[in-house]
């Protein structure tokens, strides 16, 4: 008896973190160093990203050059990594905005019902029934290239998808009877949606962020292609694959890295989302 | 002994999970042209396994021994393409569920005659014509035209009058029925029964009828085995088995049915059926049985021959025929 | 049939009216003076003042917008000013061959896709599974332009088997110039369909109706086609339809890497010589199609499944 220990009474953080299937860990660990190497670019390499060296033109992958050097000189990889900066921020932001507005916007819908719930329903409706690339594409044509532009533009097609997820666990929740017990004891409306309903309808929204945040990375690598997002010298995923596409012929490694790096991170945030659902699965059942 | 033109099942076992979990052990039956023969059984006994392995039709995870001979073939050592051209032709089987057991895109008269097509080297259009004739022959009024109808069309009973025309269509001399009434009213019940018995007769078929329900079995049936957590406990004529049973376990069946027909599972014993990972070597009704002793409990017990053609898994029999 | 049909359309009215909404202030989000911004360098006061009123910029907004739905409706959207021609005509005539990609791609897609569903589930859980999974996941990974330029340089520029730009010159030429863009756009649909696909053939290896078929010993060639693939492919009219727009999406990227002339690379391409118009147009006809497709695909669903006919 006196063998037995108990486990220290210290709060090892959310469930999620330890409990882990393989999936969450190994997405989670490698979204971490990505983000650590974005964050920390000048160290993870010596070269410039902007710099222009023409001497050293488009060589090819090399132990001195991992992924090769662009037309002007530059080295891919370390203009890959610090691209990585721009593109983890599309995402990031690209999820982030609509995910708070959606949210709260859900909430009301669902919780109030009625006109409200039918007014933002209609609203809903009528963005998704356009191609999400095609009005992201349209907005930020009007309002002008840019990042500002391009955040703008994601945040306007894609609050829609966070509203109806969490409209449905908010009117699926709201007859629960812990929410019903808490109106009873007259909670106001707020302390009831954000303190009662969100914690429990957030789940669904939060897997659905992963595949939207590799949807957000790949849309905004396209916009850049385009010339629609960010702008020269900027390293950016899908500017470098615009500006180095013609010197394909001869230096196809001009594009890879970029690319691969795309491939990467989609990868690792759906090895997260992947994750992610199994854990919200498990809850539920 | 001369070799019968129907199903023999010899000594047949059933194992799971690489042998640790044995789902059926040393089934023997046979169902000879012309006669039908029911299984009878809680769900659970093994009597689904050991009538679809009569196909070849277990699931992949599933691994048999002994003999199943249809004729001079011998299923259990077949190649996927002989099963498939035996399937059909020389036995079939109708199930338990016609709302689900149809191709719910395809026409019912297609259904019918692609078995027909699967079998036989006769023309589409003749394959029609038969499929057409089947279904009138099982009972479908206005059968030309309904052969274009899809099954969620039709209600529960015909459409199992169409599985059993799907089963006829090339002419098996072995029908295997799992349950065939389990899912239909009372009234649908007694029609198909008779139905299957009526086809038998006209067709020389061999029926193995599989049932939970001894009342069922026994209305259509010459002879009756008694399955029970996997083996076979009693085997023998059905008037035998009606009124003189010699296993403890089938004297409860047979009290359950009398008193009430629909109960799947045993009210009348107590205690529930032993699960698949722990049957004992000894006598695996023991534990529910008020007449055990302890030998029962102590060493396997073999099938004894009781009478003529009838056998008990129970070394009890002679108290049985007491009480 | 017909009064769910009906339905379907009534329900597509509000709808309607609010993407003809949104396309209508899709202008409205230009920074200034939207007549300024559309003429640019060519810029001057009569010609400012000209397009102004042409535009009808000077009325209150929604006059505008009824002006605008009035016009609309008659196929009126104005002249574009890169082309010097109707936009409806400059659009819509490029309509054909954007199609004609989609539902190559989508052919192209459901081949691909159905042979590894089927591997996928008859091998569930094993080896080929998993890899599988991971490979189309990096399918679903690979952004359309780079998949596509990595494509054209493969199989374009390396081993020379297909043309790399523009649709051909009509006929079995469209289609081998179409054929790199719908690889493309396949490998970027075809995960979607064999995540779908794989759990459905997974369900109809398991039903009650493929057993019976196999216990009536039914050829193998009419047990695959009309009992497995034909009730496993029923979802997939529904994920089509649902993921439409993300194909649209992919044929815009796709039609301007390949030159192709179709409505995406005009949309692409009107950005940088800034005809708005054209701009409002060719979004306005991408979201039609998700809305009439996703009608169509509702009545084509009940065709392939002839229960959801009889229940409507």
């Amino acid at each position: 008896m006196s063998d037995v220990t108990l486990p220290p009474l210290r709060n090892r953080g959310p469930a999620w973190l330890y409990e882990g299937n393989w999936s969450l860990r190994i997405g989670l660990v490698s979204f971490l160093i990505i983000l650590l190497a974005a964050i920390f670019a000048p160290l993870v390499t010596s070269y410039d990203p902007i710099a222009i060296d023409l001497a050293k033109a488009l060589q090819p992958p090399s132990l001195v050059h991992w992924m090769g050097t662009d037309h002007l000189g530059r080295d891919v990889f370390t203009r890959v990594v610090f691209a990585a900066r721009v593109d983890l921020q599309i995402g990031a932001i690209g999820v982030a905005l609509p995910l708070i507005i959606g949210t709260i916007v859900g909430l009301i819908a669902g919780y109030y019902g009625g006109w409200v719930d039918a007014v933002i329903g209609r609203i809903v409706d009528v963005i998704i029934a356009f191609p999400f690339l095609v009005l992201v594409i349209a907005i930020v044509a009007m309002l002008g290239p840019g990042l500002i532009n391009l955040y703008i533009a994601l945040t306007v097609v894609s609050w829609v998808l966070y509203t109806r997820i969490i409209r449905a666990e908010t009117i699926a929740l709201k007859k629960r009877e812990y929410v019903l017990a808490a109106r009873n004891l007259g909670f106001g409306h707020l302390r009831i949606m954000f303190g009662h309903i969100l914690p429990n309808a957030i789940a669904p929204a939060l897997v659905f962020a992963m595949s939207d945040f590799a949807l957000d990375v790949q849309v905004g690598a396209t916009l850049s292609f385009f010339g629609l997002g960010a702008q020269p010298p900027t390293p950016e995923w899908g500017l470098m694959i615009a500006e180095t596409r013609s010197m394909m012929l001869t230096a196809p490694w001009v594009v890879v890295g970029p690319g691969l790096a795309i491939v990467v991170v989609s990868l690792v945030v759906s090895l997260i989302g992947d994750g992610l659902a199994d854990k919200v699965r498990r809850l539920d059942g | 002994m001369v070799e019968s033109p129907g199903l023999s099942i010899e000594n047949l076992s059933i194992a799971f999970d690489d042998g640790r979990k044995v789902a059926v052990s040393g089934v023997s039956l046979s169902v000879p042209t012309g006669e039908a023969v029911g299984l009878v059984g809680e769900s659970g006994s093994g009597k689904s396994l050991t009538s679809r392995a009569a196909l070849g039709l277990l699931p992949k995870t599933a691994k048999a021994s002994g003999r199943i001979r249809l004729g001079d073939l011998s299923i259990l050592d077949m190649s996927p393409a002989q099963l498939r051209s035996v399937r059909g032709a020389g036995i079939a089987m109708i199930f338990q569920d016609p709302m689900s057991s149809l191709n719910p895109v395809a026409r019912v008269g297609q259904s019918i005659a692609q078995v027909i097509l699967s079998h036989e080297a006769v023309s589409a259009d003749d394959a029609e014509s038969r499929a057409v004739t089947l279904m009138d022959r099982v009972g479908i009024r206005d059968a030309k035209a309904r052969a274009g109808s899809f099954p969620h069309e039709f209600s529960g009973g015909m459409r199992q009058r169409i599985m059993i025309a799907m089963a006829l269509a090339a002419k098996p001399r072995i029908l295997v029925a799992d349950e065939p009434t389990t899912a239909l009213d009372v009234i649908v019940q007694k029609n198909i029964l008779n139905l299957l018995d009526q086809l038998r007769r006209e067709e020389g078929m061999g029926l193995l009828l599989v049932s939970h329900d001894l009342a069922v079995v026994a209305s259509l049936c010459s002879r009756i085995a008694v399955m029970y957590a996997g083996q076979i406990v009693e085997e023998g004529p059905t008037k035998e088995i009606l009124v003189r049973p010699r296993m403890p376990y089938t004297a409860g069946l047979l009290a359950s049915t009398r008193r009430d027909k629909s109960v799947k599972r045993l009210t009348s014993i107590p205690g529930s059926p032993p699960a698949l990972g722990d049957r004992a070597a000894s006598c695996r009704f023991a534990p529910r049985c008020r007449l055990a002793i302890d030998p029962c409990r102590s060493a396997p017990v073999e099938l004894i021959e009781v009478g003529p053609r009838h056998g008990a898994r129970c070394i009890r029999t002679q108290e049985m025929a007491h009480v | 049939m017909i009064r769910y049909t009906l339905l379907r359309l009534a329900q597509a009215v509000p709808v309607l009216f609010g993407i003809s909404i949104v396309v209508f202030f899709l202008v409205r989000l230009i920074p200034g003076d939207p007549a300024v911004a559309a003429l640019g360098s060519r810029a001057t006061p009569e010609l400012i003042a000209r397009v102004r009123d042409q535009l009808g910029l000077d009325l209150p907004i929604w006059e505008q917008y009824l002006n605008f739905l009035s016009h609309a409706l008659r196929g009126d959207f104005g002249i574009s000013f890169f082309y010097q021609q109707d936009v409806w005509l400059v659009t819509v005539e490029r309509l054909p061959i954007t199609l004609l990609l989609m539902g190559y791609s989508i052919a192209l897609a459901v081949l691909i896709a159905v042979p590894f569903a089927f591997l996928s589930a008859v091998r569930q859980g094993q080896v080929t599974d998993h890899a599988l999974r991971v490979l189309f996941t990096i399918g679903l990974g690979m952004p359309v332009f780079w998949s596509g330029i990595i494509l054209a340089y493969i199989l374009g520029v390396k081993f020379q088997l297909l043309p790399i730009t523009g649709q051909g010159a009509g006929g079995l030429d469209t289609l081998a110039h179409l054929t790199l863009p719908a690889i493309t756009l396949a490998i970027s649909i075809s995960p979607i369909l064999v995540r779908t696909l794989r759990s459905s053939i997974i369900e109809v290896l398991a039903s009650d109706y493929v057993t019976t078929g196999r216990a009536m010993g039914l050829r193998s060639r009419y047990l695959n086609l009309s009992y497995i693939l034909r009730n496993s492919l029923r979802p997939v009219v529904t994920v089509v339809t649902i993921n439409l727009g993300y194909l649209i999406g992919g044929t815009v990227i796709v039609e301007r890497i390949f030159s192709i002339a179709g409505v995406g690379s005009l949309l692409i391409g009107s950005i940088a010589t800034r005809d708005y118009a054209v701009i409002q147009l060719s979004t306005l006809i991408f979201a039609l199609l998700v809305l009439v497709t996703n009608l169509v695909g509702d009545l084509l669903y009940s065709l392939l499944d002839p229960r959801m006919a009889l229940n409507k």
